[in-house]
């Protein structure tokens, strides 16, 4: 069998092993149904992400994947070698460094060929080597490389009728404890000698078997059961079907994102590399499909690395560039159900498509650069998602926290600009707008309160059955047109004038002192209902208690917690402003705008003041959402 | 003394010179510089604050992305350079005030604002501070 198949294999056993060890229910029924499935598909997950691992960790030891390369061309399976490894593994993470510094230290190679001759005679006797190495034992457990194959000799046989008793799979009395080890189990092992005792992991102290290396006294070798195809059939398929291969290599690529250098660099040397650069093409077209780059971009980038000169120059370029690789792999593992917030799968798609569409690149050092560079000062965002979360709106965890991970640098020169930014202007600041009438810094520094979420949170509740009526405009022609108005309700201000206000679901109110209300509710509204902008109101008792009637008619209350956001306004009310100093453009006269500054508002917000406010208490009722402040 | 009125005397160049002044200089498709940030209807605000914090915030999205800003205090421009290597002026002179708080920065955090006022992206370039005393 082909290494692809041997992988396969391998993903196979790591997959039974970890749905055993959920110790998911057997009984029929519907829930116990579904506790399967969940089970079937974390174990799924699970394994394709060992799998990663382990397949980096043989790629390190030339000895074990020759070893393991060899005895997958000499048998149409290598089920109960796989089997005894994930086993193993899963017990001993350090089982294929100990293996190959053993079979690396045997200066003469007959270590390895007695494993291997082991493995080809009688692979299921052979795996439980594997079984019960303990990382120092390797020679005791195998026969001498120079006997001949077995021949229905007493000695295997014994091993071999053991391993060959049907194993059933023990069924685990906790989930997760340590199931693996109690894979064996006397009753399980009934064809073994009866005074022989079974080594187990469950069972430290048992006496571990000793042979006399070249005896090939297998008499005494125990029976130590790994999992049976028997066993199998307790084992669901996984949800999703079996991953293919290059979801597989995509693992094992996606694990490179925490390598050292000198690993990446071995993962790119022997003879698949080619197998795995173009793996790595396949897994940067997946993404780049999901991405929305479109199909025949795509396919010719694939088309691209059946070139084997085209591998070998991919291979150079990402020798040379391990943070390239680590920026590739953080792209694999970002295929893995995380989701891309909004606002960046739009450049994220310009870059991909930018690669789909020049495959050179990735031979290139040039844009190795280029890319470590722009995924890291992604990275550095990442330090302020908290604050780009409550602040702007956005929220950049998940996929840059993975890439965070990679590219770890808390200590950034960028921390403190960021941790520092949401001061921003606070003790003066010096402007120079192109156009003074978009007062973009207004709109994006000015009032954290008026958040995102705040106006998304909004919809506006039809008034009679509609969100609109028309109204007849007189122009100075005499011409009369027709324009749409929202619906308002009219209710009570502060001073007890009435004041007109578009009734919302989910309008907050934000600020109560006394008996007046500082309501947030929507000044501006789409066709739909959205709401464009947002105005505060203040309002007499009794008038917040009309126009929460009139806001919660659809079904949807108020937002009434106005702790955290009146916290907040507290805290930029109290903090003390510099100046604001624009520039013209063209001249560069300075204008000196003193903070606070009085905000041009409506008259309808003037009617909503609350009496004897200051005019901070004007501006931060603005802020983001409603144009200008003077500027 | 006669007065010579230099504009009547012979103008042997004066033909190729009408010449160039009647050519608009247009930007070739793959010239390394790209239109001003403040070109096509993008408009943009420069801030910067007593600590040395600059911000570029802009409406409609760069052609490509920032890799690092170049602060010419000699000039009084500001220059961003791109991923690709082509380079972007901001088109507007950055006047004398800036000089001691933008000449202090360290980098420039860009601020794509969206007409939603969605910040639609942002992220940091590192700015370059060049004074020759010219």
């Amino acid at each position: 069998m082909d290494r692809d198949a041997a992988i396969g294999q391998l993903w196979q056993s790591l997959y039974e092993y970890d749905y055993k060890a959920q110790n998911p229910p057997t009984e029929s029924g519907l829930i116990a149904s579904g506790k399967r499935t969940y089970a079937a598909g974390a174990a799924s997950t699970q394994a394709t992400a060992e799998i990663g691992q382990l397949m980096i960790q043989v790629d390190r030891a030339p000895h074990v994947k020759e070893l393991i390369n060899k005895v997958a061309n000499g048998s149409n399976s290598v089920k109960p070698l796989a089997d005894a490894i994930a086993q193993k593994w899963k017990q001993d993470p350090q089982l294929i460094q100990k293996l190959e510094s053993d079979l690396s230290n045997d200066k003469t190679g007959t270590l390895q060929k007695r494993l291997e001759q082991s493995l080809l005679s009688n692979q299921k006797v052979g795996a439980q080597t594997i079984t019960v190495y303990d990382g120092k034992n390797l020679s005791a457990l195998l026969p001498a490389a120079a006997e001949p194959k077995p021949t229905g000799a007493a000695a295997p046989q014994t091993t071999a009728q053991a391993a060959s008793t049907p194993t059933k799979p023990v069924s685990h009395a906790k989930p997760t404890a340590q199931p693996p080890q109690k894979l064996v189990e006397p009753a399980a092992v009934a064809a073994a000698p009866a005074a022989t005792p079974i080594p187990t992991e469950a069972a430290p102290s048992a006496p571990q078997p000793t042979l006399a290396a070249g005896t090939g006294a297998a008499t005494a070798t125990p029976a130590p059961a790994v999992p049976e195809h028997a066993a199998e059939s307790d084992v669901p398929p996984p949800p999703n079907g079996a991953p293919k291969i290059g979801q597989l290599y995509q693992s094992a690529f996606a694990n490179l994102a925490n390598a050292s250098d000198a690993e990446i660099s071995e993962f790119f040397s022997g003879n698949d590399a080619g197998t795995k650069v173009k793996q790595i093409g396949d897994t940067i077209a997946d993404n780049a499909l999901k991405l929305g780059v479109s199909e025949s971009n795509v396919a010719g980038f694939k088309k691209y690395f059946d070139d084997p000169k085209n591998q070998q120059a991919v291979i150079k370029n990402l020798k040379e560039n391990p943070k390239f690789v680590k920026t590739l792999a953080e792209f694999a593992k970002e295929g893995d159900g995380v989701e891309i917030p909004e606002a960046f799968k739009e450049p994220m798609r310009k870059e991909m498509d930018k690669l789909i569409q020049n495959p050179d690149n990735l031979a290139s050092d040039k844009y190795a650069k280029h890319l470590v560079g722009r995924v890291n000062n992604v990275k550095l965002l990442n330090q302020i998602s908290g604050f780009a979360k409550d602040f702007l709106g956005i929220d950049l965890t998940g996929i840059f926290t993975k890439i965070l991970a990679a590219f770890n640098s808390p200590d950034g020169p960028l921390q403190g600009f960021m941790d520092a930014l949401k001061n921003m202007g606070r003790a003066g600041s010096l402007h120079l707008p192109s156009n003074q009438g978009k007062n973009f810094f207004s709109r994006v520094f000015d009032n954290p309160q008026h958040s995102m979420y705040e106006r998304q949170a909004m919809a506006a509740t039809p008034t009679n059955g509609s969100l609109f009526h028309e109204v007849e405009l007189k122009g100075a022609d005499g011409k009369v047109t027709k324009v749409q108005r929202p619906n308002t309700v009219q209710v009570q201000s502060a001073e007890g004038k009435p004041v007109d206000l578009i009734p919302a679901a989910g309008a907050a109110l934000v600020e109560v002192r006394g008996d007046a209300y500082r309501v947030r509710v929507p000044s501006g509204i789409n066709q739909d209902g959205t709401v464009k902008t947002t105005q505060d109101a203040w309002l007499n008792k009794q008038g917040y208690e009309d126009y929460k009637r009139a806001a919660e008619s659809g079904g949807v209350k108020m937002n009434e917690d106005i702790a955290r956001i009146d916290a907040d306004w507290k805290q930029l009310r109290e903090q003390q402003r510099g100046p604001r100093v624009y520039v013209e453009r063209e001249s560069g006269q300075t204008t000196e705008v003193a903070q606070p500054a009085a905000p041009s508002v409506s008259t309808a917000e003037q009617d909503a003041r609350m009496p004897g406010k200051t005019a901070l208490d004007h501006q931060t009722s603005l802020g983001l959402m409603t144009g200008p402040t003077g500027a | 003394m006669a007065v010579i009125d230099l504009d009547d005397d012979l103008d042997i160049l004066g033909e190729a010179r009408k010449a160039k002044d009647g050519d608009k200089y247009v930007i070739p498709p793959d010239a390394p510089v790209l239109p001003s940030i403040i070109s096509n209807g993008r408009d943009a605000e420069l801030v910067v604050d007593v600590d040395s914090r600059a911000v570029l915030i802009f409406d409609k999205p760069l052609p490509e992305p920032i890799e690092w800003v170049e602060y010419d205090i000699d000039l009084s421009i500001l220059t961003f350079v791109t991923y690709e290597g082509k380079v972007q002026g901001l088109g507007m002179k950055v006047h004398k005030p800036f000089r001691r708080y933008l000449g202090r920065s360290e980098q420039i955090l860009l601020v794509h604002l969206g007409e939603d006022d969605k910040v639609k992206e942002f992220y940091p370039a590192k700015l370059v501070v060049r004074h020759i005393g010219l």
